[in-house]
């Protein structure tokens, strides 16, 4: 465990550590080139010096050969000297010496160290007789050969007879005095020749010869590229017949220089593998990076909500949403419904619900489970764990994707028992006022400015109009509908004008109720600023039909007295005016009589005075007759034929009819009746026709046409005539005084209309006059068909 | 003292008359003209150009009442340059017609009748 452990961190620790790793990759890459590099060398170097030694061991072989067939030479030519030092045959030794060694060039004999004997001569003659042992290049050479007593190979060294060439000599002794020598002369291209490393030249390896320099003592070098070999890999063999060293040198001068290229190439690759390491490894690094970033987001935020869960001010609770258990609550729920945390753990939601809130919370359970919602809210109850019953508010998130199987769930609880309890005592206080509202003896409304139709209305309504609140609020409309037609444009035009002002109003209409019966309200209306913007009309609607009714009553009987003070202000106006007349008329007479001298003139004065006193009398007769008329305010109405009526007149003015040949046409139909005082009736119809008649036109037959028909509630008598016609502008208020004339018709009493007038307006009738000076007049009367009903106001 | 032209216009013949034998009585007027309504007073008077010194108007009368034809005549005074004194002779004792007089500049005064010796001598005696 452990060991897998450092392994992991060793190699999070690499993957960590993009640039060093690929360092390491590096430099292990390119050590490992190395060593085998190295390797490879010390091998390529074994293998050379292998070479080279058995290269040179076969060379040293050739050169031993050699010396050994020139060793026999030299025998051979020694044993040709006899007893006496006298060579004997030597030409023909010589001979048979030089053709069957192909490796000597000459043979010598060298008696006393002077040269005697060459063969062959030619090509050699300038070494004969040359006294070696006082040459100073050959002395030392010859003295070791006889010091040794063994041949002993000088040079290469320019010989005598000109070329580089090696002279073998061995010491003869004859009876053990010292001969001379016998010599083998080779040149030192044979020599080279015999070695046989012409043959193994190649590109790899050369060859040196050397020997130290007699007289110089230094080493001289005798074969070509006499360059220095003290560097260069090289294997000498000492050859002591001659003191020779030779040398094969390795012409590579450093391996080295031939791993070079390599080893850059390995550099590279190292470097190369390198780079890419670290690429590799940068990758899952910055990922790594990411990853560890993500992880501290992830730890915070889950620090963050195992704070909030724990310390919200809300319940929150997370539940199994197949059993409803609660898997984790946070304090707050458990200080909310009193249970501990363990306690919580082994319940479930449905054992704390409401029985009555449970169903519904099931059913959006249901829904939330069969993925138709992902969240709810809902107010429910719950009940603490003390029994009480707590509200609260409930949201409902479900904590699973939508293509998972439901598993849990997240609660969020808010306590709002406070809220609910203030949500009743409103309830109760708006109860209150409602009941307080219903109970005012008038209707109470509220409409707004800017819409029709009223927002609410009291309950009154029903009680003093018949509508239900309902009724109201469903029409907008509704209150202009219900306002008597006659009232309808006034009241609202009214309404609108003051609302539009925005002042306060009060005014009283007529409302028709439900039942169909006319009610007279009283609507005071305010004015409510609810916000800046917002205006609200409120008001009051009072029953007053009773009191109305009795303003309209008293109102009737104010106007009825009113009117008949201004008749009878008028009338005692007019008797006034009218007795003064003649008493002041009878004034002037007594005074005039008094004054009077002559009996005749007296007598005169007296008649004077006896008209006057009949016209006076006239006068109280016609006064008597309109009093009657003014005092009498209850007269006797009876259901009247009017065509009866119209002929019984007609009939009571025959003469003048006749007379003045009048045209009468009616067009009354004999079933018309008049509700009208019978006295009265014959009083109109006579006044009427017999001005028709009276102020007939001179250039014309009078024509009087009567007609009548019904209007609202009045039936109308329309007596209509061709005469004079009367002046509406100029006389029409005076139409219906009492003594007014407006012409000089000495019949004009200027009293018919006025009775005429009276008798109507007694009995509720009224007249309209139409004329046209020249053309004809048209009197219509409307006979009122109730008039005792309103007689009574 | 120079006599005046006096001019009666009332529909009451007995008034007329009884006025006019008081007129002679005070022996002050040179003439006296009458008419029936003010209808007929205002046609002559147009006719005529002849306007008379003094005017005793009734206001109750058909036709023309004295009323409208205190309007026409003032009118017709301008008209003619001439000037008449205007006296309301009239058995109203109504305070209303006694202001409106008042408003006729031409109304000289209002007197109640009955018309008496006394009344016509003051008239006389005023112009």
């Amino acid at each position: 465990m452990s060991i897998e452990k450092k392994i992991a961190a060793l190699i999070s620790w690499f993957l960590s550590r993009p640039k060093t790793s690929g360092l390491i990759v590096f430099i292990c890459l390119f050590s490992f080139f190395s060593i085998i590099f190295f390797f490879k060398y010390q091998a390529l170097k074994q293998n050379e010096q292998h070479e080279m030694e058995s290269i040179l061991a076969v060379v040293k072989k050739n050169i031993e050969q050699n010396l050994k067939s020139n060793y026999a030479a030299t025998i051979t030519l020694a044993l040709s000297i006899d007893d006496n030092g006298n060579p004997k045959d030597f030409e023909q030794v010589a001979k048979q010496i030089i053709s069957s060694n192909n490796y000597i060039d000459a043979v010598q004999l060298v008696p006393n160290g002077v040269i005697k004997y060459t063969y062959p001569l030619k090509g050699n003659e300038s070494a004969t007789n040359f006294d070696i042992l006082h040459s100073p290049l050959h002395r030392q050479a010859a003295l070791r050969a006889i010091k040794t007593k063994s041949i002993y190979f000088s040079g290469p060294v320019e010989l005598k007879q000109g070329g580089l060439g090696v002279v073998g000599r061995l010491p003869i002794f004859k009876k053990g005095e010292f001969w001379g020598f016998s010599a083998v002369i080779v040149k030192f291209k044979t020599l080279i020749k015999s070695t046989g490393i012409e043959s193994f030249k190649s590109n790899k390896y050369y060859f040196q010869l050397s020997k130290i320099n007699p007289i110089t003592n230094t080493e001289e070098f005798f074969l070509e590229n006499k360059s220095p070999i003290s560097h260069k890999t090289f294997k000498k063999v000492e050859i002591p017949e001659g003191d020779w060293v030779l040398y094969i040198i390795s012409k590579e001068q450093n391996y080295l220089l031939v791993f070079f290229p390599v080893i850059i190439i390995a550099f590279l690759l190292s470097l190369l593998c390198g780079f890419f390491a670290t690429t590799l490894l940068k990758k899952p690094s910055e990922l790594q990076q990411l990853v560890n970033l993500q992880t501290k987001k992830i730890i915070q935020s889950e620090f963050l909500f195992k704070s909030i869960f724990e310390h919200a001010g809300l319940g929150i609770v997370h539940t199994n949403s197949i059993d409803g258990t609660f898997i984790d609550a946070n304090d707050k729920f458990c200080e909310l419904i009193g249970y501990s945390q363990e306690e919580i753990k082994k319940m479930n939601f449905m054992m704390i619900t409401h029985p009555e809130d449970l169903d519904e919370d099931l059913m959006n359970m249901q829904k939330l489970r069969s993925g138709e919602i992902s969240q709810y809210s809902m107010e429910k109850r719950y009940f603490h764990k003390n029994g009480k019953t707590i509200w609260i508010n409930i949201t409902i998130s479900s904590l699973w994707e939508k293509d998972e199987r439901p598993n849990n769930h997240i609660a969020i609880i808010e306590d709002i028992s406070g809220r609910k309890e203030s949500e009743r005592q409103i309830l109760e206080s708006q109860q209150k006022i409602k009941d307080l509202v219903d109970s005012i003896d008038g209707i109470v409304w509220e409409g707004n400015s800017k819409e029709p139709g009223i927002t609410y209305i009291s309950k009154k309504s029903e009680e003093i109009l018949g509508y239900t609140p309902e009724e109201w609020i469903a029409d907008d409309y509704f209150w202009r509908k219900i306002i008597h037609p006659e009232d309808r444009d006034w009241v609202i035009e009214h309404s609108t004008k003051h609302a539009h002002e925005k002042k306060p109003f009060d005014h009283e209409y007529r409302m028709i109720a439900k039942n169909g019966s006319i009610v007279w309200v009283r609507d005071i209306v305010s004015i409510y600023h609810e916000s800046e913007n917002i205006i609200k009309f409120r008001g009051i609607l009072i029953d007053i039909t009773k009191s109305k009714q009795f303003e309209i009553d008293l109102n009737n009987s104010l106007k009825l007295v009113t009117e008949q003070n201004k008749r009878l202000l008028n009338f005692s106006h007019i008797v006034s005016h009218n007795l003064r007349a003649h008493t002041s008329n009878i004034q002037s007479l007594i005074s005039l009589i008094e004054m009077s001298e002559d009996q005749e003139e007296q007598n005169e004065l007296l008649v004077l005075l006896k008209s006057v006193s009949e016209t006076l009398n006239q006068t109280m007769n016609n006064l008597n007759e309109v009093v009657s008329i003014q005092t009498d305010i209850n007269p006797i109405i009876e259901k009247l034929n009017l065509n009866k009526y119209v002929n019984k007149t007609i009939e009571v003015l025959r003469n003048q009819i006749i007379k003045n040949e009048v045209v009468i046409i009616n067009t009354i139909p004999n079933d018309v009746t008049v509700s009208f005082n019978p006295a009265y009736l014959e009083s109109v119809l006579l006044n009427f026709i017999s001005n028709a008649i009276r102020y007939k036109h001179p250039d014309r037959k009078p024509e009087i046409e009567l007609k009548t028909y019904t209007e609202d509630n009045y039936q109308i008598l329309e007596i209509k005539d061709n005469g004079i016609g009367i002046d509406l502008k100029k006389n029409g208020k005076k139409l219906f005084g009492l003594y007014k004339t407006f012409t000089n018709n000495p019949e004009s009493r200027g009293i018919g209309l006025f009775i005429t007038k009276n008798q109507i307006d007694t009995l509720k009738g009224k007249i309209e006059v139409e004329s046209k000076i020249n053309i004809g007049t048209t009197f219509k009367t409307y006979f009122n068909n109730a008039p005792k009903e309103n007689l009574h106001h | 003292m120079l006599q005046k032209r006096i001019c009666i216009i009332d529909d009451d013949p007995i008034y007329k008359l009884i006025t006019k034998k008081l007129i002679q009585k005070t022996k002050l007027y040179s003439e006296t003209i009458e008419f029936n309504n003010g209808n007929e007073a205002i046609i002559y008077f147009e006719a005529t150009s002849d306007l008379p010194d003094i005017l005793l108007l009734d206001i109750e009368m058909p036709e023309m009442d004295g009323w409208e034809f205190l309007d026409e005549f003032c009118k017709l005074e301008k008209r003619i340059n001439k000037e008449s004194t205007v006296y309301i002779a009239s058995s109203s004792i109504a305070i209303e017609d006694k202001l409106k007089a008042k408003e006729y500049k031409c109304v000289k005064e209002f007197l109640s009748k009955p018309i008496n010796l006394d009344k016509l001598q003051k008239i006389a005696e005023q112009n």
